[in-house]
């Protein structure tokens, strides 16, 4: 028994790892274990690998939170309807989407939908960037809002420099508030609200911003009508993103809401 | 409304697999957000693919190929690091520089894991790592992979996923024992080398021509 290296030891050494990942054949593994079996420091060697593998797994182990878990489901969604929907079929049945949960206090404020990709054209879930990057980071991980006060929320327009006015949605959902935050070196004032489907709350992001200063890229280049207001409309990044402008404001509306609780909740509007 | 209760589908499959992914895109970005964005990625683009995916393959090794991919497109444009030390006798790490009482002074007596104060250090220690051989330790240690699925995910051969194991967990062996050392749990060791070599008096004996 030594406890020192030898030449032995350093062409063992080599094959311990293999071994222990149970990737020798059996011969090489007979070596390995004859010399383990009568050399202390490989032996060592061996254990302190085990160790080291077991802590590593035990380090590594992670379960994802159930937000993050339900908003990767919803974009595998997507990107499935996405994929499999025949367009022509699609078109047909496109309903009206005057989406009347979201009535803007004034005639001057825009609609802005949660889209639903059921009924839209084939679409991609883009690599959000610039603007629409830092909207669906915000929209994503809200910090929080500096008012729910639509009073205080409509001095926001100093900051962004369009007029603020928070939609109002139908009776199931709820300001929670609004901030100023920069969007691609601008501002732009963003406004949260929980909307509630079978009992659960779903999160929707309205954005609010002068569109001379910042620009939504990545969105579907041909707008499509609602109503009498164009809107585009696209995925990025697994969110669904609608984007409309309505005397001189750009609104944007971003949402988890999956493709059928969007439908859902249109069609629930559109009961009111 | 009907629902249509499918059998098993592919997104459910899928989905299985995503403590999995995440647990390992946290150790490929080491920021927990972007292994969200990173993981979400990777599912969508799966779905996207799911037609060239062949069923009855291994699935969860598919899925760590398109992380893989991904986080080599979306992070690291120049792909991973080209291995610094090319060949096999440039290891930095001679076998034997730590006697068998400190190695064994490392390891916590009660049960098969590391000495919590040195467990501790795991992390970063892995973190510090280059990217390739960090993916190729924990694929092994963490997933269980074996070298020949590894060598599919990360796209090299299998000669390549050893030399990166290898290396990896020597690199992760020596950092621990360092930060070991640098906590007063054990003494810095006085390498029990039976014959002392220069790596060049090794190389050379390697080559035949001492």
């Amino acid at each position: 028994m030594t406890e020192v290296m030898t030449n032995e030891c350093r062409k063992v050494s080599r094959l311990l790892g293999p071994s222990l990942d149970g990737e020798l054949d059996a011969a090489s593994t007979i070596e390995v274990d004859d010399h383990v079996g009568s050399c202390a420091v490989c032996r060592e060697q061996v254990e302190l690998k085990r160790s080291m593998g077991a802590s590593v797994r035990r380090m590594v182990k992670s379960s994802a939170s159930s937000d993050f878990r339900s908003r990767a489901l919803a974009a595998m969604k997507s990107a499935d309807l996405a994929t499999v929907t025949p367009i022509t079929a699609a078109r047909k049945r496109e309903p009206s989407l005057a989406w009347r949960a979201l009535l803007p206090l004034t005639a001057a404020a825009a609609v802005a939908v949660a889209w639903n990709a059921r009924f839209a054209p084939k679409q991609h879930d883009v690599m959000a960037e610039g603007s629409l990057s830092d909207i669906i980071a915000e929209h994503s991980r809200p910090l929080d809002p500096e008012s729910n006060d639509p009073k205080q929320i409509r001095r926001f327009e100093r900051y962004v420099g369009v007029p603020v006015r928070p939609p109002v949605f139908a009776q199931n959902a709820k300001l929670v508030g609004g901030r100023v935050l920069p969007v691609n070196h601008e501002r732009a004032a963003m406004l949260q609200y929980e909307i509630e489907r079978n009992g659960q709350q779903q999160r929707v992001s309205v954005f609010i911003y002068d569109p001379n200063k910042i620009h939504v890229e990545g969105l579907d280049p041909s707008p499509r009508a609602v109503g009498s207001t164009e809107v585009r409309v696209g995925r990025a990044n697994g969110y669904s993103v609608a984007v409309t402008q309505r005397g001189g404001v750009g609104y944007l509306v971003a949402s988890d809401l999956d493709s059928d609780l969007s439908a859902d909740l249109i069609a629930h509007a559109q009961d009111n | 409304m009907t629902d249509a209760i499918p059998s098993k589908s592919f997104e459910d499959d899928a989905a299985s697999h995503l403590d999995a992914l995440y647990g390992v895109a946290c150790r490929l970005t080491r920021n927990p957000t972007e292994a969200e964005d990173l993981v979400q990625d990777a599912l969508v683009k799966a779905m996207r693919a799911k037609e060239q995916f062949r069923p009855g393959t291994n699935l969860k090794a598919w899925l760590f190929r398109i992380l893989t991919n991904t986080f080599i497109n979306k992070y690291r444009r120049g792909g991973l690091e080209r291995n610094l030390f090319e060949g096999p006798d440039a290891d930095p790490l001679v076998d034997g520089w730590v006697s068998a009482s400190t190695m064994r002074q490392l390891r916590d007596p009660e049960q098969v894991a590391l000495l919590p104060i040195v467990e501790g250090e795991v992390r970063n220690a892995l973190d510090a790592l280059p990217a390739e051989f960090r993916l190729a330790v924990i694929l092994c240690d963490v997933e269980e992979f074996s070298y020949e699925e590894i060598a599919e995910i990360m796209s090299c051969p299998v000669g390549t996923v050893m030399s990166r194991l290898h290396r990896g967990r020597k690199l992760l062996q020596k950092a621990l024992y360092e930060h070991a050392v640098a906590m007063g749990i054990v003494k810095v060791s006085e390498a029990p080398v039976a014959e002392p070599t220069s790596l060049e008096a090794f190389r050379a004996k390697k080559r035949g021509v001492a």
